[in-house]
């Protein structure tokens, strides 16, 4: 039996954590020499019209793994509009209004077709949870199919359609502790294999602060932020929080931002906060080695790869307090502290500000538990014994 | 505790709780308790510290948020040039007479959320946030519980040499 790692998009350069995993994945496995394909959409990415076939249909080669891309069909974007707006405020949705947001969010009827008509050829991987290429494709053959969760807590999370997709597949996949903790909160998996096996991590890079500070021409202690700037990763708070602290300690302690979006910058600190925009993979790296500590506010993390990066690089973290997932990482590592509120945002600031054998500890800490838990090397040796299991052969 | 080089290994946790309770002491020195609420929802100390868990502060707080915000938009769109956009036309008329009387409802049910809001906010912050008074209390019994164990220790010190 094949692999099929079923997404619904895929691409070597498109953003999102979850998308990266999975290409690093399937190359790896590929390398490995396992029969692994990836069937996706035409859908450029994330942030594109999920009813727009940008790419052709057909099969491509990406890195040495076939990929499979079927077309999507138009939808009714204002029906889904309307029910995500409901479930985003958190108000109940009824089972109509369920399969509405199921059916119009991406429509790939020639990617299902393919799946039953090949369902005793493969083993599935569906990624992430919350689309409906993984709601669709694994009721097709449910005991042929794992989910590599990607969990938030969120209210997609307890709809009934998803509790029944997570209730009937043979094996889940979570990335961390916490969010398989989540799971069997919400759902009952008695009957489904859970394996925590936890995202991939290059180790064997190096950041370079020097070389970062002497390009970017940031020689002050600074607060690192990588990722999107939206609300849902909260970098709003993170803004005012740094805004706030600037104004009761004025030093030089600057905030480095990495990523895309839009930003409102608070006013009188403009000065204090750097936006680099998109950087080399390189500089990124580089960041991470300068900085005093990596800040995460988000509250919706499954994983959280910018954590290992920084860690990986020897550096610190500080994150959300209401996030199981990432506050689980620093109380298992010693690598990284996590506030509740404005002040102790500020305390754990002034703390590593003033204690650096602290912040080199904490980093070296942080180090340690990646390379223990999330090297590839142990990802692939977990991966390859599942897929074993499974009747994947090679 | 000391690693292999003499330095002394991190405890996230340990440390967390030194700033939680710096910042506690910090609060009752300035006679004002912990803002309730901040701006996630979360209670000052989140980690099981108070009387509500983390699930009810972060309800409570969806609930804030929720409470004037109940009215969803329904936009009403067509493809098909010709019968679509009749049919849109129909569409657009009924939702206008139901969202007369609906409209209605909503403001009604606005007015009722944030009066119960209200009251809960209340309610929490008297279960988080016992009055100083009462906290000054506590301290002075844990003071003069801990002035014990020192005279007992002392005593044993002293009988030992």
């Amino acid at each position: 039996m094949k692999l099929a790692i079923v997404i619904p998009w895929y691409g070597i350069d498109i953003p999102g954590g979850a998308e990266a995993m999975v290409c690093r994945i399937a190359e790896n496995l590929s390398l490995r020499g396992w029969p692994v394909e990836v069937l996706t959409t035409c859908i450029r990415d994330f942030h594109a019209d999920w009813g727009k076939n940008y790419h052709r249909p057909g099969i491509y080669q990406i890195n040495g793994v076939p990929v499979h891309r079927f077309r999507v069909e138009r939808r009714q974007r204002e029906l889904f509009d309307a029910v995500n707006r409901k479930l985003l405020l958190g108000l109940p949705v009824s089972a109509a209004e369920e399969r509405f947001f199921l059916s119009e969010m991406i429509n790939s009827p020639d990617l299902y077709r393919f799946i039953r008509s090949h369902q005793d050829d493969y083993f599935f991987i569906f990624v992430p949870y919350l689309f409906s290429t993984t709601y669709w494709g694994s009721l097709i053959r449910p005991d042929h199919s794992c989910i590599i969760a990607c969990l938030h807590d969120e209210p997609y999370a307890r709809l009934n359609s998803f509790r029944k997709m997570f209730e009937q597949v043979r094996a889940l996949i979570f990335l961390a502790p916490a969010e398989h903790k989540l799971a069997t909160h919400l759902y009952n998996l008695e009957q489904v294999e859970s394996l925590l096996i936890g995202g991939g991590v290059d180790t064997e890079v190096q950041g370079n602060a020097i070389a970062f500070q002497t390009k970017y021409g940031i020689s002050e202690p600074f607060i690192l932020y990588v990722g999107r700037r939206n609300p849902e990763k909260n970098t709003p708070l993170l803004l005012e929080y740094f805004a706030s602290y600037k104004r009761r300690n004025p030093g030089q302690l600057k905030l480095v931002l990495i990523g895309s979006g839009d930003l409102q910058l608070p006013d009188g600190c403009e000065e204090a906060i750097i936006d680099l925009g998109f950087v080399s993979p390189q500089d990124k790296l580089n960041a991470y080695a300068a900085a005093t500590v990596l800040c995460q506010p988000s509250v919706h993390e499954s994983f959280s790869l910018v954590l290992m990066e920084a860690w990986v690089c020897g550096t610190p973290v500080l994150v959300h307090a209401g996030c199981e997932v990432t506050r689980d990482h620093c109380v298992r590592s010693n690598g990284g502290l996590y506030f509740a509120d404005y002040e102790e945002f500020e305390a754990i600031l002034d703390l590593l500000l003033r204690d650096q054998a602290l912040v080199r500890r904490m980093g070296l800490n942080g180090r340690d538990y990646v390379l223990n838990n999330y090297d590839w090397k142990v990802i692939m040796a977990k991966y390859e014994a599942a897929l074993a299991r499974w009747g994947v052969s090679r | 505790m000391d690693t292999e080089n003499g330095e002394s290994a991190v405890d996230v946790t340990e440390i967390m709780r030194q700033i939680r309770e710096t910042l506690v002491r910090r609060r009752m020195e300035r006679g004002t308790p912990a803002p309730i609420l901040p701006d996630l929802g979360l209670p000052s100390g989140t980690g099981g510290e108070g009387t509500l868990d983390i699930a009810a502060h972060k309800a409570l707080h969806q609930a804030s948020q929720l409470a004037e915000d109940i009215y969803v938009d329904y936009p009403i769109e067509w493809r098909n040039p010709i019968l679509g956009r009749a049919w849109a036309i129909v569409r657009r008329k009924i939702h206008g007479e139901v969202r007369t009387y609906v409209d209605a409802m909503v403001a009604r049910q606005m007015a009722f959320n944030v009066a119960v809001v209200q009251v809960l906010r209340q309610v929490v912050e008297h279960l988080e946030h016992p009055t100083v008074e009462s906290r000054i209390v506590e301290l002075t019994a844990e003071i003069e519980s801990l002035r014990r164990k020192v005279s007992e220790l002392e005593e044993q010190i002293v009988n030992k040499s």
